[in-house]
This record gives structure tokens, sequence and C-alpha cells, in this order.
């Protein structure tokens, strides 16, 4: 009888299939960082001075800082000289309308999946589609509008809104927060902003679609989400980039303030190229991703689904400021091969009566090695906070690691925090039950592993639940040898 | 890189110098030590394993040279093993034979102190952690101590306690070294005691221990600080096939206390228990620090550690479980509850997995909290008031550690000190 | 001994409105009062109000006990005065040997008296005695408060406490919940035994089964926060006969549907 090691063996030779390339006329910034290529990224933008020079102060403090190397994955030094900062695909001027974009953009986005169109399937999410650098199109943004709603590139809303940009860009996650966040706000080119004025309730769920195309360049996208008091949003975050040998950086920030009774929902769906089997390429997913409920009883959940990318480290926080707040963190992770993933949360308890909730998924196979880190942090002034933490591994065959590195800081004597933390294996005994049943053993991987993620899995909209599922079972196939 | 370093001050030069000529063993070994030490400096709390606890002022001022101060037997009595016990007293890491008796010992067991073994045996200086620059420079002048050696298949019948004495208020820096080798399918039971008299000074231990095929050891550890006392403990241990170890420590007292544990399980189903309560007051700081490595299959392994926090009181736990790709069944559990007992309380807590098998049953868990409000309540309603009922509820929680403790003095020693440390305590002196 | 008058209470931090809403009640010395009603209908509240427990709050009305202000009492103090709630979910307390929280609690009760405290040997006799009374083992006694009791060990441990605690006045919270025929005679047992002219019971209860063993002088239906009849021992028959459906039909209550799923 095989085994579940043998089983998840046989259907090997799934690619990548969101490898290709577009081959697109582009506009590229010389590769190096200085303040040249700063300046030059500003003036592409045609930005005002403020934000040239807070680039610049993020750049002066980017250079007194180190790569980080507390991290369990082992990057290696980063050249950061070898990248290209700019890449745009080449358009005499900006498309007036949807009509107008490149139709080998548009191919591009067609063979993703997600077509660029108000209709057909995608007709209950309004997307924003970033090309490399520069964010190509917006779907729904009139409709939006009509609710005050603002949903455009980050660019377009420095343009159009710089009053709102100004005020909370930085707000959260500060120039020189960390090495990687301060390289993002030096060379930050494009991403996604909203805004969700008082009391809106937003309809339709908002999707920003990254796509690394160019090589030789770092995708570094900045994205920026701020609801008002009484308001709600959904978001949703989706990345490929296509097969290279050599590693891509992707250093994204993203920030999301709400405030009073306000609740922002942010979902991930990580796909980045992961790299070949035995680690050659891939992108490097390296992303300060932080939300400040800054109102009381407002609320921030993150949802992650992580597949992709060869090195994923990141820790979407929640900074829970405002009395009765909440923050959430619900992830899966993935990883097969020789990916490596070092993912996890930060709550932070500062406000009375917060409440905050991790449950994290992990699944390693291959020679893949995983680490959940998490910081649950209780300050003095926080009466009643209250975390739950629960943090599963399932590790796929025996070369393959799993780790769990859980921070738990409390100062005030009415909190109440609890961390678990399990590891298991997949289980023979559950794959022949399965079988016994009538299932096919790969549905059968399938099966238990959903049902591992199915916490999880449940808060993901319904528009990336049934990919998400499927992606499970693709980035575990052929996982282990 | 991040500088993980602190520079020790110019003093440690003056205080090597000063003990140097008294120390026994190689001369050349132990300046080798040193210098590695004044390489590795202290680390600082950039440094992982130091994330919490500070060690700048004891870089930063070193301490005196220790002296032999008096210590009589009235002085230790609270803190001894009675019974069929034998005993070697240490004070400021001098060894005090008017305070031990090692007399009779039964055939199998050899206990001389580490002055005399290491003049002929330097590779008991050996550092197991080359890293690390405590140990470092308690080889450098290591100076009292035990060693121990169990023979195969003795089973020894009295406890033996090792007492470590920090006497006086002059604080100097005593740098014991334990070696402790029990035979294949040999057993001892022993106590490792510290105990400051005086409210300064610091103790830099360092414990070597090793069990056998089949061999069992058995560990009470009790801490008694106070004032600025600074207690900094490291314990390597190896168990072999089917040997077992077992360590219960109950921390209670001490400006600083850091107890520093780096188990290796070597053969199947080798079985390590380690246990622990730690209760800081206020000004107290006591860091738990755990590496188990799980090195073969079938290994059992198990942490089970109790914090209780009085007002001003901080409490550190850092334990881990490494599991290596051979290591398939292993069996490992981690549990760390911590009761917050005021404000101006601090808890940091670490638990940590580290997994490369995936055959292996791993669970820990963490929690922090209050008391429970409704175990309160049904002891009010039952007409108990409501400090009684806090301590009884605290003394409880700590029990299920204590009781773990194998020397009934030492179960005695621990429900003692935890109830001094606690408000209302004395109304349940007959729970001792 | 015992007078509640027009009793209001919430729940704290819960905006769910009143679940007690003008409750009156009052029990003589050597009385037997049931106390029956619905899911929902505010029965455990009341006995959590009576022994003191956080979380609730009484908006308006009053109980006294002997005279005294009960609401303004701690819980041991309400212990100390001779008020005693059986839990209808006793508290496991790991770590605390039962005998030894039976001693605390007696002694901290008779020093609050002014009574002499028992010594430890004195205490065994009466412990001994009881235990055997309400079919308790003796290594119960050892074992840690109600770690690892099954449920009617828990409920007979329950019973034990108040015979060791000899109160004035006991309130028995669906002291029948999750117990099997015979540990429910064991129970009724022994609360029959603790019957006496001076001592005041009050049995909460959804069903009328305990009652054929307690019998009691009394009965009320609590339904909605309010006693809305009240009468004697026939009335538990009555209410077992018809259910609650039909008596508050008859009553002209109207009763949510859900209030009344576990009734039949």
């Amino acid at each position: 009888m095989a085994t579940a090691l043998e089983t998840v063996q046989e259907y090997t030779g799934h690619e990548y299939k969101y490898g290709f390339y577009t081959d697109i006329e582009a506009e590229y910034a010389p590769k190096g960082l200085n303040d040249e290529i700063i300046r030059f990224i500003s003036a592409k933008k045609s930005e005002p001075e403020w934000l040239t020079e807070w680039r610049l102060e993020a750049y002066r403090r980017f250079q007194d800082m180190e790569q980080p190397d507390w991290q369990k994955p082992n990057v290696g030094w980063i050249d950061l000289q070898d990248i290209s900062y700019y890449a745009a695909p080449k358009q005499d001027e900006a498309p007036q309308s949807l009509d107008d974009i490149d139709p080998e953009i548009r191919r591009t986005y067609e063979k993703l999946g997600i077509p660029i169109e108000e209709q057909k399937m995608l007709a209950g999410v309004a997307v924003d589609y970033v090309f490399d650098s520069v964010s190509v199109a917006t779907t729904f943004k009139e409709k939006l509008k009509e609710l005050g709603i603002i949903f455009c590139s980050i660019s377009e809303a420095v343009q159009e809104h710089p009053e709102l940009v100004r005020k909370y860009l930085g707000s959260v996650v500060p120039q020189g927060d960390n090495y990687f966040a301060a390289l993002n706000s030096a060379v930050f080119t494009d991403g996604s902003f909203v805004y969700v004025p008082k009391g809106v309730r937003c309809p339709m769920e908002l999707s920003t679609y990254f796509r690394i195309n160019a090589a030789g360049t770092g995708q570094f996208e900045r994205t920026l989400i701020v609801a008002d008091e009484g308001s709600y949003v959904s978001y949703l975050e989706g990345c490929t980039a296509p097969q290279r040998d050599e590693h891509q950086l992707h250093a994204a920030v993203v920030e999301l303030i709400a405030l009073d009774d306000a609740e922002i929902k942010y979902s991930t769906v990580q796909n980045w190229y992961p790299g070949g089997h035995d680690g050659q390429g891939g992108v490097y997913n390296f992303v300060t991703k932080r939300g400040l409920c800054r109102g009381k009883r407002s609320k921030i959940s993150w949802t992650q689904v992580e597949t992709g990318s060869a090195i994923t480290w990141k820790y979407p926080s929640c900074v829970l400021q405002g009395d009765d707040s909440m923050g959430e963190f619900y992830s899966v992770a993935v990883t097969n091969h020789a990916q490596q993933a070092d993912t996890g949360t930060k709550m932070i308890h500062i406000g009375k009566n917060t409440r905050s909730r991790i449950v994290s998924k992990g699944i390693s196979a291959g020679h893949a090695d995983q680490t959940y880190r998490g910081l649950v942090r209780v300050l003095k002034g926080a009466e009643n906070a209250r975390n739950h933490t629960q943090c599963d591994s399932m590790l796929i065959g025996d070369r393959c690691g799993a780790h769990t590195v859980p921070y738990i800081e409390t100062k005030n004597p009415t909190a109440k925090v609890e961390h678990e933390a399990t590891t298991s294996k997949i289980s023979d005994d559950q794959l022949f039950y399965c079988r016994a049943r009538g299932i096919s053993e790969e549905d059968a991987v399938a099966l238990v592993v959903n049902g591992f993620a199915r916490e999880v899995m449940d808060e993901l909209p319904m528009e990336f639940a049934v990919e998400a599922k499927k992606l499970l079972a693709i980035s575990l196939e052929g996982s282990v040898g | 890189m991040p500088v993980r370093r602190i520079e020790p001050a110019a003093d440690y030069g003056r205080l090597f110098d000063e003990v140097k000529g008294r120390l026994a063993g190689d001369p050349r070994r132990r300046e080798a030590s040193f210098a590695r030490f004044r390489e590795l400096g202290f680390p600082n709390q950039r440094a992982e394993a130091w994330k919490y606890t500070s060690l700048k002022s004891l870089a930063e001022n070193a301490p005196p040279a220790p002296a032999p101060v008096e210590v009589t037997l009235a002085d230790l009595e609270p803190y001894l093993l009675t019974g069929d016990v034998k005993r070697l007293v240490f004070v400021n890491g001098f060894m005090a034979p008017e305070l031990s008796d090692i007399e009779g010992l039964p055939a199998g067991l050899t206990v001389a102190s580490f002055d005399e073994r290491v003049t002929h045996e330097g590779a008991l200086l050996a550092d197991a952690d080359a890293e690390r620059s405590l140990t470092a420079l308690n080889a450098a002048m290591a100076h009292g101590g035990a060693v121990v050696e169990v023979a195969d298949g003795t089973d020894v019948s009295p406890t033996l306690q090792l007492v470590f004495v920090q006497a006086g208020d002059a604080g100097g820096m005593a740098n014991p070294r334990n070696v402790v080798r029990v035979g294949a399918g040999a057993k001892l039971t022993m106590a490792e005691t510290w105990v400051a008299l005086g409210v300064a000074g610091v103790t830099n231990v360092v414990n070597d221990f090793d069990v056998a095929e089949a061999g069992e050891l058995t560990v009470d550890k009790l801490q008694f600080g106070r004032g600025r006392a600074t207690l900094i403990g490291r314990s390597a241990m190896r168990v072999a096939q089917e040997g077992r170890l077992a360590q219960t420590t109950v921390t209670a007292g001490g400006g600083l206390v850091r107890n520093e544990t780096f188990a290796r399980l070597e053969g199947p189903k080798a079985d390590l228990d380690l246990n622990g309560a730690y209760m800081p007051v206020k000004g107290e700081h006591v860091d738990t620090s755990i590496r188990i490595e799980h090195r073969a299959p079938d290994c059992p392994s198990n942490q089970f550690y109790k914090g209780i926090l009085a007002p001003g009181g901080h409490g550190v736990f850092a334990g881990k479980i490494f599991v290596d790709q051979v290591a398939q069944r292993t069996n490992a559990y981690q549990q760390n509850d911590n009761l917050m007992l005021a404000r101006d309380a601090e808890i940091d807590t670490k638990p940590e997995l580290e997994i490369y098998a995936d055959d292996v049953k791993c669970s820990h868990g963490a929690t922090v909290g209050e008391l429970d409000d409704v175990g309160l309540f049904y002891l009010r309603s039952r007409g108990i008031d409501k400090e009684t009922a806090q301590a009884i509820l605290t003394f409880a929680f700590a029990g299920e550690v204590i009781e773990r403790l194998a020397h009934e003095d030492s179960r005695h020693q621990a429900r003692r000190a935890l109830l001094a440390r606690l408000a209302g305590g004395e109304k349940l002196a007959e729970l001792v | 001994m015992l007078k509640i008058e027009n009793l209001h209470a919430r729940i704290e931090d819960i905006d769910e409105g009143e679940i007690l809403k003008g409750l009156d009640l009052e029990v003589q010395p050597g009385e037997v009062h049931a106390v029956m009603g619905p899911n929902g209908s505010g029965k455990s509240t009341l006995a959590y109000i009576l022994a003191g427990r956080d979380g609730y709050e009484v908006t308006e009305g009053s109980v006294r006990f002997e005279g005294e202000d009960v609401l303004e009492m701690e819980p041991e103090e309400r212990a100390a005065a001779g008020l005693f709630l059986a839990f209808q979910y006793p508290i496991e307390i790991p770590g605390v040997a039962n005998m030894y929280f039976l001693r605390t609690a007696l002694n901290a009760v008779l020093r609050a008296r002014g009574e002499p405290e028992i010594d430890a040997a004195g205490f065994m006799r009466r412990l001994r005695e009881q235990a055997e009374i309400v079919g308790i083992r003796s290594d119960l006694l050892k074992r840690d408060v109600n770690a690892g009791f099954s449920g009617g060990e828990k409920k007979r441990n329950e019973i034990l406490q108040m015979a060791v605690l000899q109160p004035k006045l006991a309130v028995l919270d669906e002291t029948d919940s999750g117990l099997d025929i015979d540990a429910l005679r064991t129970v009724a047992d022994g609360v029959n035994r603790l019957r006496s002219p001076e001592r005041g019971i009050v049995v909460i209860t959804h069903y009328q089964r305990l009652l054929e063993y307690i019998v009691p002088d009394h009965v009320h239906v609590l339904v909605g926060g309010r006693i809305v009849r009240s009468g004697d021992k026939t009335l538990a028959q009555e209410l077992e006969s018809k259910g609650y459906s039909e008596l508050m039909a008859e009553l002209g209550i109207a009763v949510p549907a859900d209030a009344l799923e576990a009734t039949a």
C-alpha cells in the first residue's frame, strides 16, 4: 500500500502555471540605489517636493541600517545596488480609459485569469492592476466614487488627494521602521490607495493584483488603506511573477488605519514564483504589513494564504490602540521543495479591552522550512486585554522543518493570554480511511490538508476561497522526495 | 551584523589576576579561557538568548574576588536536607569541610572537590559551549564545586546535597563547577541548593550532567536568594539510551537569577523531565532558558514551568524543543503558565519548537493570566476570605510543580519559601 | 429568614435587559421551597445573586437574610452568615486537597461566628461521619477539590460541604442535573437528613423529579424573571403533567418557544 509520501510523490511534475513572461517594451531605471535614482522615480511620478524629501529622508535612515539576520531563513546578503528600482511598460501617455490599455498587458491578465473588465467573473470585485512598478488599470472607480470611496493607485492619490496621503503615509510604518521598510519608503513605485468615508460600507471587494514581469527588478509597492469612522472595507491582494533563475526582491509596505468603529478585512493570496525544486530563482517576499486600530471598537483582520515565493518573511500586525479594538490574524502557509517561510504576526495591545486572535496553520513538505514567529505584547494600560493563539504545524515527509517561535510579553495583570501549538504529520490512517470510502489518494491529501487549514480558509472572501483551496492542493503536488 | 556583545569592564582583568594564584589545574588553560571570555564579551540584549535579561550592570562592574566567610550549620539549617543525606558545602566557592558530611559514602559513589580533581584532569574544564562567554569566564576562574561519579549499576541510597552559599555583603564572585556522571543502570538523587545569606555577590556556576545507558539522575534545584544576590547557572545535560534525568527547580529570591539548561537526548528512549516554579517579587528578575535537543528516536521530554509574578517581579521563560531529523517518534511537551498577581509585574515567555522530523508529537502551551475568578468565588462562597482564597489558589498553582521535588524536605522548604512570599501566606502555615 | 422583594437584576456588560424582573420570595426556618422554571427563566441568576457572584447587577429590590442586607455582603460574609449555595457546576481546583479546603472553609466560618475553631482530629471525625452519610468515598476527600470527579461525585461533594458547614439556609442550584437515579437518591437522602426546624432550603430545579425525593413545602414557578405562580407540592405535579407551556397558556403568559424546548 502506498504511503502518504509516495502518494504525494506520484503526482509530481506540476509546474508553476503563472511563470510566463510578457514581451513588452519597458522603460527601466539604471541599476543601483542612490539619491539620483530616488529623485528620478519621484520625478517620473511628478511628485510634490514633500514626498521627494520624505523618500530621501527614508534613504538616509536606510543607509544607517544593516540587513537583518535574526530570521530563520538563510537569505544571504542581497546586493541592493544590482537591482533596477523602476520598470514600467512604455506608453506615450496614460490610458484615458480601460479600452486604451496595451493589448499585451490585457492579454497577460487574461492568461492570469483576471481579465481587465468590469463584467464577467469579477463583477463583484474592483481591481487595481499593478504591472511591475506601475498601476496599469483600476476598475469600478467611478462606481465607487459615487459612494465617496477612493480606490486608485497610490501615484494617482498623491496627485488627486495629497492631503490624505500626506496625513497617513508612514503613520503606521514609519520610514525608518526596519531595513526593508526604509528601502520601500525610499523607492516605492506604485500600489493601491483606499479611503472609505465615514459610515460607508464598501459594497464590493477591492483588490490589487501585483505582477512582476521585468527581469532584474524588484517590486516595491506601497498600499495605504484608511477606513474612516464606522466604515467597512474588504480588500484582497493577489500576486504572481514569471519563472526566472535569479531571485527577485519584493519589498512592499502595507499600512492600514481603522478609525472609531471601522473595520478592515485584508486578505492575501500570495503565489509569487517559488523558485525551482532545488532553490534556484524565486521571489524574496519581504513585506512589512501593519494595521493600526486607532479608533475605539475598530477591527482589523488579516487573512493570508501563502503558497509562493522562495523566501517569505512577513508579519502582518495589529496595533490595538483604540479601546475595545480587535485584531485578527489567520494564516495558512504552505512551503514545499526548497521554499522557506518565516511568517506570523504581532499583536500590540495598548487600549483597554483590546482583543486579538491568532490562528496559524503551517504545512511543510519537501526540503522546505517554515517558521511561525509571533509577538503578543500587552502594555501596562491594556486592562482586560485578551489574546488567544492557536498555531498548528503539519509536516509531510521527514526532510522538512516546522518551527514555532512565539513571544509573549505582558505587563498588565488583568490580561489573559493563551498560546497553544501542536505539530503533527499527515497521517497514513486518515488517508487510508478516505480511500476506504472511495476517495482517491490525491484527493485525500488535499482533503486532509484543507481540513487542517479550514479554520483559516473559512475567513477568506468567497471570491478567493475556491482559488485558494486549489492553490493549496497544487502547491503540495510532488511535495516530498 | 549588529553588535551583540558588551565589552567587559577592565576590572575583570584585575579580578582574574587576583584569583588566578589559587586556581588549580593548568594555568595556560586558565589564561586561554580568560582570553576567550574577553574576546566574546558579555552578551547584550540583541543576542536572542538574552533578549529579556540585561547583564549590563554585571559587565560594567566586575565583582570583587571572593573571600571565605565564616558560616555556621545553624545559618544553613533551614536549607539542609535531613535523613539519609550526604552533603558538600561551598561558601563563596570555598569548600567548607566543617559544614560538609561525606563520610562513609556507599560503595560505587565517589564525591571529590572539583579543585582536587582538576589538578590531574585538565579536561574537566573543557567548554561544552565554546561560544558562551559566561562558561569561558567560569572555565577561567572555576574554583569549588564537586565531581560526583556513580559506578555502573549502583543504586545510591543517600541523597547527595550540594550547597552553594553566598555569604557576606562584600559581593564577591564565585565560579563553581560541578561534574556529575551517572553510570549505566546507576541511580542517584541529588539536591543543588543555592543560598544567599548576604544581599550581594555573584555565583556563576557551570554544571555538567551525564547519564549513561539506563542510568537515572534526579535533581532538586532549590534557590534561595535575597537582595541583589545574583545567580547565573548553566547545566549541560546528556542522557544516553533509556537513561532518565528529572530536575525540578524552585526559585525563591535573587536580584538576578538565570537558569540555563542545555540538554541532549542522545540515545533512543532517553527521557528528560524538567519542572520549575519561579516567584519573583519586587526588584527580582528570574530567567529560565532551556534548550532540549532530541538527537535520537523515541525519546520523551517534558517541560512544566510555572511563574508567579508578584508586584515588581519580572519573569522570563524561553524554552526550546529541537527535534533532529533522526528523532522520529519524539514525544515532547512543554507548558509554561504564569500567574500575574499585580500591577508592575512583567512576564515574557517564549515557548519555542524547532522540528525536523515528521513523525513526532510536539505540543506546547503558554498562558498568562490572573487567578481564576470562578475559583475565587467558589472559595469565598464557602466562607474563606479573599486574601486567604487568593493565597490558597496561588499555592495550589505552584503546588503542581513543588510536588515534583524528590525529597520531602525540598518540598517543605519550597512551600515555606512560597508562603513567605505570598500575601496572606502566613495563614496557610499548616500546608508547609 | 430570607426575604427577597421586587428583585430586578441584569448581567453586567451585556445589553440584554433584565433577567430578574421583580422577584419576590420569602423563606421561613424549617421550610423547603422549590423554585421551578424553564431554561432562561432566571433560576441560576437568582442562585448566583444570593451567593454574591460578580457580574450581576441588581437594579432594583432587596434581599434580606435574617434582617441583614445580603447584597452589601462579600461572598465569604454570606457564607459566614449561614448562606450556602450548592453549585450547578462545581468548580475544579487542582492542587487544593478537598479535605484541606473544607477545613479551611469550616474554620473561617466558625471564626466569623466567634466560635472556636475545630482541631484536625475533631474535623476528621465530623468529616468522615458526614461523608458516609452522603456516600462520598474517603479517597475523594484526599483528592483535589472536584478535580477528576464524576458528575455525581461533584454533586455529592457539594452536599458534603453543606453537611460540614451546617448552613442556616441552603440554596441548591439544579443539583439534580446530570445525575442518574441512584445518585439522585443519594443526594436527596443527604439533603433530607439536613432538613431541620431551624434550616431553610431552596431547591432550584427544572424538573419535578428531584421533588419526589425532596418533598417541598412550597413550590414557585419562575418564568421570565418573575414568580408567576406559587402553591404547595401539588403544583409541581401539575407542572409535570401539563408542562410549562400549558401552564403558561392558562396564566396568559407568552413564553418564547426556545425557553420551553427542554421541558417536554
